[in-house]
């Protein structure tokens, strides 16, 4: 969504929306992914719209270093539009990945995701990364989705992954979004850079306003 | 997540998601109201939504059956006027479950003939019924060629994609349904998709009457499965595509119902930038302003540097053209010069001025796009509005919203999700209840259940009969699929033709020409939108423009090669205009907004989305800006949110001026976040990420992983 006009230092721009049932967890994996921090009890999302963090994602070099190439997520929460099915189809347009997520403590969540998965075929780009994510580990014993079925589901939709990830106590959040937005970078980098839509001359209303938000410390 | 579980509460009840309805509920929302937001229809936007082709079939379908169905539900809904939690004191006016906002809706369909019986090969070439169309075909990328390439990919689609479609296919099969055998890939769906499909087609061609427009409807709504549609270009777009050939790009179009334009310094450009929710949404420049002038479609000057290049103009007329523009870009600090004209039709001053006819035609119709008999005064208005927005994104004043302008009022309903906007699509309701002593609205029934509000917002349609007077104004509209531009040029465009009055007394037909680039079409066709003000039905009113403009196929008269871009299918209908002459006795706290009407632009929807505001919300800003991701608070907000949900109803004024309030707090203090917290906290997430072994940035970074915590936990702890 935003465009290189070297203000910014960031090489890489990735939507990434979350969507799944109500209650799977999606804001707090967004939450534990932003601020690595976990509120046990809230009822459904207000107030959040989209996060940006940005990443050195590089398989060699993990290492951090000046020149580095930085790709910057944002990642959008469904602003508990889900609830009643009732997500805009705008809310999918220009991602490039999608993370579908169910809690694996609740089979219902899981059976969903196939119905989310229809969703995401009717409105997302065609070409859209999907990773499927099953929240709650730290709940293992009330396990109802087991790791297999999920991944042969996963094959089955072409997802490129599955992760069993737990908000709560941080496993493997930071993963889910790395591992997208280096599958993400390694698809976009030969050629097809995501500036593509900028440079094709589509306007995002007075960037300049934006941007000197974005650039404020930098 | 199905059930019903609805709270029953809230601070106001809006009916439909239309656009300026979906305003007023994200303004509302982002002030600390309460908001329900409910639609009876399973899109967003109502009557400014945007469809693709297949989802628009199923609205034709709907609005044609419109008439028959209609008596029997409202007597329905008489019968099950007996609510159950109804307070005594409380009487219910029945929602009509439609309305008659449209109307003469006619499609027409000029694709090609598919012969008999090619399911599933297309090697022999089909016949255009139209022995002229063949010949046109050759000139537009053969259909031979299309078929050769189809074949191919038939069969290398397969294995360029196979893992992703098969698996794809063979487990979407079970859900979509049982259609695809395992192992089809995308490409079989044209062919096996629909086995009624070339039954219609046929009948479709076979005669060009109002009788298909029954066939097209009832038939292919109830066979759509809701595919996905790859990227790439398929074979066989273009002159000689047959019905079934379009099939595969359904999902790739993106129809309006009522297409509406930005100015790019208009109001709502200003509300998107203002209220910080405009990365909601992508446009892209109208590039071309033409213009119908001596039976011949024209480029209008509208920039300086247009005007200098034009040809169609003389260099006299250059200078005059320039000189009149500059004029109207500050007439008002030249009251002397117009003075006398001000009630006069604004062509008798720009006689007086002495300019051309021709640049009397350019200003008028192409640059004011009012009518000659409107006054000077509105006309200079008019043209000064054109003028002011020139330059800004582009070579003239207007902007277009990628995939639609159905994308406007979801932008605003997600910004009132945001805020804590509750949303449920499919849902009717079918009652008001309104109060015996106050004659106030107190809440809607839906679904048996009392649903209460202090304030009622409503679209157009959803306005009990009682309250309603009949709608005397209509919009014509017709919607073509058009082969070509209708001023082909080696690049694309999005364009905005004027069609001056045909005769003295007829209306001017504003045309929005979309193709590819503007996400409403797959390349090679174009999606071209024909408004103008009823005065009759709209096939009356537009049927002689769309043959100036295209060539329409007709079965007897032969094909005769034509220059004008080719129409394969087309839809007309009638949309209600609506005012405040519609609603009568309203209850004072019910608000009905407006249909779109016939403006191009969305400027006075905005403004009446305002007003509704401001008369529930008297001083509070409107459409207040969204804070920023990195100042988002989330502990605190959710902690608000729960709030919310439990909190019971307390007295009206005071809930929202103490919720309004807290925040505000909020969003000067996350906004006037200190700089060393942000540090502070960027340097502890910092070290929290890289402890799991993943690097983040430093510097730039700060700005987003930065929001000031602590603070906006003790605002939570306020707040609740």
């Amino acid at each position: 969504m935003k465009s290189a006009d070297g203000d910014f230092s960031f090489d890489y721009l990735f939507k990434i929306v979350l969507i799944g049932d109500p209650g799977v967890g999606k804001t707090c994996i967004v939450q534990r992914f932003k601020q690595g921090t976990f509120v046990e009890k809230h009822g459904s999302t207000i107030g959040v719209d989209f996060t940006m963090k940005t990443l050195e994602v590089d398989s060699k070099k993990i290492k951090l270093s000046r020149g580095r190439k930085l790709t910057r997520i944002t990642v959008w929460d469904t602003a508990g539009q889900e609830r009643f099915r009732t997500i805009t189809q705008s809310y999918y347009r220009n991602a490039h990945a999608v993370i579908i997520t169910y809690d694996i403590t609740k089979k219902d969540s899981f059976e969903n995701v196939t119905r989310w998965t229809e969703d995401v075929k009717k409105y997302a780009p065609p070409n859209v990364l999907k990773l499927l994510v099953g929240n709650k580990t730290d709940i293992n014993d009330n396990r109802e989705v087991s790791l297999e079925d999920a991944r042969s589901f996963a094959a089955n939709y072409s997802m490129v992954d599955v992760l069993e990830a737990s908000a709560k106590d941080a496993t493997n959040i930071e993963n889910a979004f790395i591992r997208v937005a280096s599958e993400l970078k390694s698809r976009y980098e030969n050629g097809s850079n995501l500036q593509a839509s900028v440079l094709g001359g589509n306007l995002i209303l007075d960037s300049r306003n934006v941007e000197s938000k974005w650039c404020r410390c930098s | 997540m199905a059930e019903d579980d609805l709270p029953e509460d809230y601070d106001v009840i809006v009916l439909g998601t239309g656009f300026p309805e979906s305003v007023v509920a994200a303004a509302l929302s982002r002030v600390g109201m309460k908001v329900l937001h409910l639609d009876r229809n399973d899109y967003y936007s109502d009557q400014w939504a945007t469809f693709t082709f297949d989802s628009l079939v199923k609205w034709i379908d709907h609005n044609q059956t419109d008439s028959q169905a209609d008596t029997e539900e409202s007597e329905d809904k008489q019968a099950s006027n007996e609510h159950p939690n109804l307070e005594s004191g409380t009487y219910t006016v029945a929602v009509p479950s439609r309305l008659h906002e449209i109307k003469n809706v006619v499609v027409k369909s000029y694709f090609c003939e598919k012969t008999q019986g090619d399911s599933s090969n297309v090697e022999e070439p089909k016949m255009c019924m139209e022995s002229a169309a063949i010949s046109e075909a050759v000139t537009n990328s053969t259909e031979p060629q299309d078929k050769e390439n189809e074949e191919q990919k038939d069969a290398s689609g397969t294995s360029q994609k196979n893992l992703n479609d098969n698996n794809k296919d063979a487990s979407g099969a079970n859900l979509v349904k049982a259609e695809d055998t395992s192992g089809c890939a995308v490409e079989s769906e044209m062919d096996n998709d629909n086995p009624t499909g070339t039954a219609v087609s046929e009948d479709k061609n076979g005669e060009v009457t109002d009788r298909n427009t029954d066939s097209d409807g009832s038939v292919q709504s109830s066979t759509f499965p809701g595919r996905r549609v790859r990227n790439e270009t398929k074979p066989a777009i273009g002159l000689g595509m047959t019905y079934d050939e379009l099939k595969p790009h359904w999902r790739r179009f993106n129809i309006d119902l009522s297409p509406k334009l930005l100015f790019s310094r208009g109001s709502l450009v200003e509300a998107l930038i203002s209220a910080n929710i405009s990365h909601y949404l992508e446009f892209k420049s109208v590039t071309r302003m033409l213009t119908y002038m001596d039976g011949r479609v024209e480029e209008v000057p509208c920039s300086r540097a247009d005007v200098f290049s034009s040809s169609v103009i003389s260099i006299v007329e250059k200078r005059m053209l320039m000189k009149f523009l500059t004029f109207c870009l500050d007439f008002e600090q030249q009251q002397d010069q117009y003075e006398e004209f001000e009630e006069k039709p604004y062509y008798e001053f720009l006689q007086s001025r002495r300019l051309t006819p021709k640049l009397q035609h350019f200003i008028i119709h192409a640059i004011a796009m009012v009518k000659a008999e409107t006054s000077t005064v509105e006309g200079l208005k008019a043209t000064q509005r054109f003028l002011q927005s020139l330059g800004r994104y582009g070579n003239t004043p207007f902007i277009w919203p990628l995939y639609g302008a159905g994308e406007l009022p979801q932008a605003f309903c997600r910004m009132c999700a945001v805020f804590g906007g509750l949303y449920c699509l499919r849902r009717e309701v079918s009652a008001i209840a309104i109060s015996q002593e106050t004659k106030q609205c107190t809440g809607t029934i839906s679904n048996n259940k009392l649903l209460k509000c202090k304030w009622l917002v409503t679209g157009h349609s959803y306005v009990p009969e009682s309250f309603q007077k009949e709608c005397l104004q209509f919009v014509s509209r017709a919607v073509f699929i058009s082969c070509g531009s209708v001023k082909p040029s080696d690049e694309e465009f999005i364009t905005v033709l004027s069609m001056p009055p045909s005769c003295k007394g007829a209306e001017p037909v504003r045309v929005i020409e979309l193709g590819s680039s503007a996400m409403a079409c797959p390349k090679g066709l174009y999606v071209v939108h024909l408004i103008s003000k009823s005065l009759s039905s709209a096939m009356e009113d537009l049927k002689p423009t769309a043959e100036k403009l295209f060539h329409i196929r007709s079965g007897d008269e032969g094909d005769v090669a034509s220059d004008k871009p080719t129409v394969l299918w087309s839809l007309y209908f009638n949309q209600a205009i609506s005012d405040s002459s519609c609603v009568a006795d309203l209850p004072s706290n019910m608000h009905v907004l407006d249909m779109p009407g016939v403006t191009i632009g969305f400027g006075e929807a905005l403004q009446q989305a305002k007003e509704v505001f401001e008369k529930i919300c008297t001083g509070e800003e409107f459409l207040q800006r969204v804070p920023n991701p990195e100042d988002i608070i989330l502990d605190g907000i959710l902690q608000d949110g729960n709030q919310n949900v439990v909190e019971p109803a307390g007295e009206v004024a005071q809930t929202g001026e103490t919720e309004h309030d807290c925040h505000n707090d909020e969003n000067q203090a996350s906004e006037a976040g200190p700089d060393e917290k942000e540090r502070n906290e960027a340097s502890n997430s910092e070290a929290d990420t890289e402890t799991q072994g993943h690097s983040v940035g430093d510097a730039e970074q700060n700005v987003e992983i930065a929001d000031a915590k602590e603070q906006h936990v003790e605002e939570g702890k306020d707040l609740s």
